[in-house]
């Protein structure tokens, strides 16, 4: 990015000389991010019921700028992933996380998608966070659309402060941590 | 039981045998060997009208020398009656299927391979079908850790082994397109996965996979206490939880030989009302969606939101209440409950009358969902099918008037029925439903009986709060109750009560601990949806959608 | 002379018992269930608690059936509502000033009071006044805790300490409500036997320190085994679970020990801990020692053992299987025995024997000819390989650095034990293989009368410790494969073992 001198009329910009449009325009971008997430609802069970309470009229996600819901993963870059997740599901939401275009930020809605819940079975993932890599979690059985609020602004948060993932960092495909 | 011993002396005259009847638990079972099985089978059903296969379960008992047992579930509509059949089985032996007398046992069969590792003979598809294709061993037997993880490298291939002969169509000749309608898919509702081969728009073949939302219920069941397994029920049609939690808890009830109070049978009859209409909501609701007809989804939300709000004021959760314990009801009903349910009817009257008015003259819909799915009471109750799937083919069999609990046969409620049996008389059947629910929750809130909301049995029902924490004969009881566990006697039993998709049924086998030797759910919509492939075959690819939102396939309860 | 017989009835079942017995033995021998407290089949009667009470057909009163002898033709019932009644009021009265100390006592589980409660009472509480206080978490001694408001005064510690041990520590103080349990201030409890007060105690008033606070007893199974401290070999019971052996009580066994055991059995199982113990074998070389797997390790004895006749060192803690298979493979070797005569006080008059191997009899019986060790400090230079079978209880063996270095002079030499040896030296041809302990291999002891005792296999350590029969066929046969066991310890993450909690 060039650097563009811009007169304000405010004094401490004057003396600066790093791209300061550069770091405007981060903010920018984030602002556009964070206010216009696509969110992709992969909703598996009772939590998918939830987060059908979310998108509805009295506890809205459109509010926060997450209206248009995609169920491609191709269109959009949100993952919500709302209730459990199987072992027969673990490569099928895992090939469904690499066609998602980044940024992306995955979500793990309720206590099965975080840690398995209280499913310690033979068949149940104990966590998305094991073939996925989880941004926030959102604990509750089901969580409260309040608390799924919650985790998205903590999303729009982590947008904003462009905060380091470290799971994101390691994570390779086909990976089983 | 004097029809018991009318059928005794038939099954004597016909087969020239004593056989062996016992009675546990107001429930009569007839012990047979592998090889008499598909010939009694047959007499049951063609001349003694046991023309229902509800359910067929394993149990594993290690200590046995016939280590495995095969339970059959047999219900007479004309009759009214019930009937188990066991037989006794090792290991390695085969026992004849039974698919070719009632289909719906093809896929419970299969269920019992995958989890004890039982096989039938001539059964055309003996795969697995809840865990996954690269899993090793068999989960439900007794020596098989519940959390031993077993890990998926790769989805399983499109195939069509569902094929009658086993063979599958050659995709080359006949230009069919292999379409994947995959468990990640906004119309499905769930994690369902549909293998369709399709000649131009139309499907040709079509082919299920289920188990993406196997959660092992049954093995978390047989770990658990009997008071922590109710949590693990709300889980199984989650779109009206109250329901399974009563299911559950009358069969262990029964078991125990307890009957609840008044007052918890009225509360427990206003939730599972409540819990039907909230059900045909979201299945209405979600049918719409997928049609396209959005309005008619986000108009009955808000009714199901009011509803979350009356199970807050009970529980404190709104989803996945765990409302009733074992001998009653968890907590007693807040101020002016009765008052605020009876307020709620009000404003339900007027959103049927709104979903009416959206969707049932609507050109639209009408033109989507007529002559979609056109089944008979034959077929439908061959495969199995119970609920309003059933009803709307013309058979009013509902579980309130047929075998009334709680109070039901003094409540005044019509049930409707259908003619044609296709996708739009499912949606009129439940939109009346709701109407009835409404109708049987005014009659039970304006006349609710007093008394307490549990029995006060000591080696049941937890003590109050105040003596655990009051006086020391409270918290050892307390105590005694939590870590010996409630137990019931030896024996089993099958309890069903009607749900919002049909006969939700619970087997229970006790061996006198405080944990569930076995406990298996007869979830309604596993035997609808057996029959989807065969439904779905000649139709266009948005019919598969209608049709699927007509079954209301829940997940949850599907693969438990 | 045989006692006479005399017959009874109890609840309508007819049971002839023994002349002179009382009618609480007759329902034991019975199976049937009556609420009692203070008596015991190994003590004497003292009849405190009063609600071991029964209905006597021709007595008005109800009598107590631990102190009542049965007479011919009596007909028993505890199943009245009058008895019904009676016990409830008894139980209640018990309870009255008990703590509500459930979450934190140790006896949770296996407290006779919750569930005799369950059983008998069921009653809804009708005390409203406040509980007498009195003092808790008394030091008794460096073995037990005593909580005086817990304790129900069944007086069965102080019958203990009076009849069985003869040490008179214990009695009870003050009158009334205030009574409680005590001992004097320069006579602590401190003898041998100590421990099986807090077996004896049906609440949770004696407490190990061993035991306080470390485990729940549901989480806990129980199998049956052998005490390996001794030659009287007392029967015991194992609680233990998927972390760990936690606890061992004595069982009851007529000919052997009766209902008690000594205290220094019970801690033994605390020097098999896992985290003690010695995971892979260990080969020496000049300057330390490198771990390598059992099998390898073998094979390398293997061709050190070739055409050569290999010296044993015996000791008594081996089962008789292990003891016979080796007489099989080596009745050419040359064996010697390490035995601990003279280092230990003599029979204490109660269980406690001096000879703290469980199967020298054993020994002394298969190897007749067996020779002391002296023979083998004459002989150290002719060894070409040395076996030697470690004792399981090192506390057993005081001379184990005396007698190590002793070894360590041959030339190669096999220690098989349970922990490393520290003493020995770090020489070429020198190895240590871990071996399993006594509650992971089946077999049979025989105690000093001659009695063969079984003990089976409770838990699993990991797939390189192995047995003498293992040890056979790893030298005589090839390719054989240790079997593969899929030990199971999980650690508790919530309870940190090293932390002192008492």
């Amino acid at each position: 990015m060039e650097e563009k001198k811009i007169s304000l009329s405010n004094d401490k910009f004057q003396n600066l000389e790093s791209p300061f449009f550069t770091s405007r325009m981060d903010r920018i971008v984030a602002w556009s991010r964070r206010n216009s997430l696509w969110p992709m609802t992969y909703g598996t069970a009772c939590c998918g019921i939830e987060i059908m309470s979310v998108l509805g009229p009295r506890y809205d996600l459109a509010r926060f700028g997450a209206e248009v819901v995609r169920f491609s993963p191709r269109q959009s870059d949100l993952m919500i992933v709302a209730g459990t997740i199987t072992e027969k599901m673990a490569p099928i939401i895992s090939r469904v996380y690499e066609q998602m275009i980044e940024p992306k930020y995955v979500i793990a809605m309720g206590a099965c998608a975080s840690s398995g819940g209280f499913y310690r079975a033979y068949h149940v993932l104990q966590g998305v966070d094991k073939v996925i890599p989880v941004d926030v979690y959102v604990p509750g059985c089901p969580p409260t659309p309040e608390a799924v609020i919650d985790g998205v602004m903590a999303i729009q948060k982590m947008i904003t402060e462009n905060r380091p993932r470290p799971y994101k960092d390691q994570w390779k495909p086909g990976a089983y941590r | 039981m004097s029809s018991i011993k009318q059928l005794k002396q038939d099954l004597n005259q016909r087969f020239k045998k004593e056989f062996v009847f016992n009675q546990i638990c107001h429930s009569h079972i007839l012990e047979l060997e592998t090889g008499e099985l598909t010939s009694v089978l047959q007499y049951l059903k063609k001349y003694q009208s046991f023309d229902f296969l509800m359910c067929v379960t394993g149990v594993h008992y290690p200590e046995r020398e016939k280590e495995f047992e095969v339970c059959y579930e047999l219900f007479s509509v004309k009759k009214i009656s019930r009937l188990r059949i066991k037989v006794f089985v090792k290991e390695e032996e085969v026992i004849p299927t039974a698919q070719f007398i009632y289909p719906t046992a093809d896929w419970f069969e299969r269920e019992i391979y995958d989890m004890y590792g039982l096989k039938f003979k001539d059964h055309p598809n003996m795969k697995r079908i809840l865990t996954h294709h690269q899993f090793k061993g068999y989960p439900l037997r007794k020596d098989y850790p519940a959390d031993l993880q077993q890990h998926l490298s790769e989805s399983l291939e499109f195939s069509m082994d569902n094929e009658p002969d086993g063979k599958a169509p050659d995709f080359k000749d006949k230009d069919l397109i292999p379409l994947n309608i995959g468990p990640s898919h906004p119309a499905t509702h769930g994690t369902l996965r549909i293998m369709a081969l399709m000649d131009g728009e139309k499907i040709y073949r079509a082919n299920v996979e289920i188990g993406y939302l196997h959660r092992c219920f049954e093995k978390m069941a047989e770990v658990h206490p009997y008071n922590q397994v109710i949590p693990y029920t709300d889980r199984l049609n989650y779109c009206s939880s109250p329901m399974n939690n009563v299911g559950y808890c009358k069969t262990v009830e029964e078991l125990l030989d307890v009957e609840i109070p008044p007052k918890a049978q009225a509360m427990r009859i206003i939730l599972c009302e409540l819990s039907r209409i909230i059900d045909h909501i979201v299945c209405i609701g979600a049918a719409a969606f997928d049609l396209g007809a959005l309005t008619g989804f986000f108009q009955a939300f808000t009714y199901r939101e009011k509803v979350y709000t009356l199970f807050e004021k009970l529980c404190g959760a709104r989803l996945t209440v765990s409302m009733t314990r074992v001998g009653g009801m968890a907590n007693e009903p807040p101020k002016n409950w009765f008052k605020d349910i009876l307020q709620f009817c009000k404003e339900m009257k007027g959103g049927i009358k709104d979903i009416d008015t959206l969707l049932t003259y609507n050109k639209i819909w009408m033109q989507r969902n007529q002559k979609v799915g056109v089944i008979d009471t034959e077929q439908a109750i061959s495969w199995g099918y119970t609920g309003p799937c059933l009803r709307s083919t013309g058979l009013n069999l509902d579980l309130r008037k047929v075998e009334p609990y709680y109070g039901y046969e003094s409540l005044d409620f019509e049930i409707p029925v259908g003619t044609t049996g296709d996708a739009y008389d499912r949606y009129l059947v439940r939109l009346e439903e709701m109407r009835q629910s409404v109708k049987i929750i005014e009659q039970v809130c304006k006349n609710v009986p007093a008394g307490d909301y549990t029995i006060r049995d000591k080696d049941i029902v937890l003590p109050e709060k105040k003596e655990v924490y009051g006086n020391i004969e409270g918290l050892m009881n307390h105590f005694m109750l939590v870590i010996h566990g409630l137990r019931p006697p030896k024996g089993e039993c099958y309890s069903a009560t009607e749900a919002a998709n049909g006969e939700l049924g619970f087997y229970l086998v006790s061996d006198g601990g405080p944990k569930p030797y076995r406990l298996k759910v007869r979830p309604p919509c596993f035997p609808i949806y057996q029959s989807f492939p065969h439904c779905i075959q000649g139709f266009l690819t948005s019919d598969a959608i209608t049709l699927l939102g007509s079954m209301n396939i829940i997940a949850g309860e599907l693969d438990r | 002379m045989p006692k006479k017989k005399i017959s009874c009835q109890i609840n309508g079942h007819s049971i002839q018992v023994e002349e002179g017995s009382t009618i609480i033995q007759a329902f034991k021998k019975l199976n049937q269930r009556i609420c009692h407290y203070c008596w015991h089949p190994g003590l004497s009667v003292s009849g405190v608690c009063r609600l071991c009470m029964v209905e006597i057909e021709g007595q008005g009163k109800l009598q107590i059936a631990c102190n009542t002898q049965v007479q011919e033709g009596m007909k028993v019932s505890n199943q009245s509502e009058k008895v019904k009644t009676a016990v409830r009021w008894g139980l209640e009265y018990h309870l009255i000033n008990h703590p509500l100390d459930c979450p934190i006592c140790d006896q949770a589980g296996e407290c006779e009071l919750q569930d005799q409660y369950m059983e008998f009472g069921s009653y809804d509480s009708s005390m409203s006044e406040r509980k007498v206080k009195k003092r808790k978490v008394l030091d008794l001694g460096s073995k037990i805790v005593l909580d005086t408001e817990r304790c129900i005064l069944c007086t069965r510690c102080v019958r203990f300490t009076d009849e069985v041990t003869k040490t008179h520590e214990l009695g009870i103080f003050n009158r009334g409500d205030r009574s409680e349990i005590g001992c004097f201030e320069d006579k602590p409890l401190n003898n041998n036997y100590a421990i099986n007060t807090v077996d004896i105690c049906p609440v949770g008033a004696l407490t190990s320190k061993h035991f306080r606070f470390k485990q729940r007893v549901w989480y806990l199974k129980t199998a049956q085994s052998i005490c390996t401290g001794c030659s009287t070999a007392c029967n015991t019971y194992v609680d233990y679970n998927e972390e760990g052996i936690w606890r061992v009580r004595p069982r009851f066994n007529k000919e052997v020990n009766g209902h008690w055991m000594c205290d220094k059995g019970r801690f033994l199982f605390q020097d098999m801990d896992r985290k003690k113990r010695l995971h892979m074998a260990l080969e020496a070389n000049d300057k330390f020692w490198n771990f390598l797997e059992t099998k390898v390790a073998f094979e390398k004895i293997k061709t050190l053992l070739e055409n050569k006749t290999a010296h044993f060192v015996l000791t008594g803690q081996y089962t008789n299987e292990e003891y016979e298979i080796l007489l099989k493979h080596f009745s050419n070797s040359v064996f010697y025995i390490w035995s601990q005569e003279g280092q230990f006080p003599k029979f204490d008059k109660l269980l406690l024997r001096e000879d703290r191997n469980p199967n020298t009899k054993t020994l002394k019986k298969l190897f007749p000819k067996i020779k002391p060790l002296t023979k083998l400090e004459k002989n150290k230079n002719e060894i070409p390989l040395l076996f030697v079978l470690g004792p399981e209880n090192l506390i057993f063996y005081p001379d184990l650095e005396e007698k190590t270095k002793l070894f360590s002079q041959v030339k190669s030499l096999v220690w098989l034990g349970l922990v490393k040896n520290k003493f020995l030296v770090c020489k070429e041809n020198f190895f240590q293989i871990p071996m399993k302990s006594s509650f992971e291999k089946t077999g049979t002891f025989t105690n000093y009368k001659g009695l063969e005792q079984k003990i089976d296999k409770i838990q699993s350590f990991n797939s390189q410790a192995v047995s003498v029969e293992d040890i056979i066929k790893l030298l005589k046969t090839d390719n054989f494969k240790l079997k593969e066991d899929r030990a199971y310890f999980k650690q508790n993450q919530f309870l940190n073992s090293n932390q002192k909690i008492w």
